[in-house]
């Protein structure tokens, strides 16, 4: 699972993310409904998708 | 046919440390709509009956969640609050952990479509549709994914 470059977190607080292997954000939006649309029409690198929570997000402890 | 184990480490989804200062470390395996390069984050869940993905994630495996006739529906909540989702049929590609291998897993479970998703991840897997298929061991650092052709 690829690593994202630290240094990056604090600024994509509350985005999504698209993470190359090199750890660097190639695309990022509030909505990962445009995120994944904006990945549709870029050339197919690898990246990793996920959320950076907001710094005062609650911890998700399951589903039930 | 992809055979033997994956370990995936735990990740750290930059939540808010706990109290003493320590980061969250999620077990977490990476998949994918079969044949994309587009990576998805999938946290592995023993407590969790079932397994769900953020909504928008069906748009990518081309179902329409509004129109599309799901299998069941079922009650769940995520993160404190309840709903009811539909379950669809789909297929996924599990990936190997770092890229370490360009081999891929794929197998077909039921997958709840789940609206208003605000989760560091886009999907998390319980006993219906990833413990029923996978052998996985989860310790405190790892997580260790048995692979078996299809069963």
């Amino acid at each position: 699972m690829v690593g994202m470059d630290r240094t990056l977190v604090e600024r994509y607080r509350n985005q999504w993310v698209a993470i190359g292997d090199d750890g660097d954000v190639v695309a990022h939006d509030l909505s990962y409904e445009k995120l994944t649309a904006m990945l549709s029409t870029m050339p197919p690198i690898r990246v990793l998708v996920r959320r950076i929570p907001a710094v005062d997000e609650p911890l998700f402890v399951g589903v039930w | 046919m992809t055979e033997g184990w994956w370990r995936y480490d735990h990740l750290d989804l930059d939540e808010a440390r706990l109290p003493d200062g320590s980061p969250v470390r999620r077990p977490v395996v990476t998949i994918a709509v079969p044949g994309s390069a587009v990576n998805h984050v999938a946290v592995v869940d023993s407590g969790s009956p079932v397994s769900v993905a953020d909504a928008h994630f069906f748009a990518l495996l081309g179902l329409d969640i509004e129109s599309d006739q799901p299998v069941f529906e079922v009650s769940v909540g995520v993160g404190g609050a309840y709903s009811k989702v539909p379950v669809f049929e789909v297929e996924l590609e599990l990936r190997a952990p770092l890229a370490q291998s360009p081999e891929t897993v794929t197998w077909r479970l039921h997958l709840g479509a789940r609206r208003g998703w605000r989760l560091p991840f886009t999907v998390l897997f319980g006993q219906r549709g990833w413990f029923d298929r996978f052998p996985t061991t989860i310790d405190a650092t790892a997580t260790t994914v048995e692979l078996f052709p299809d069963r």
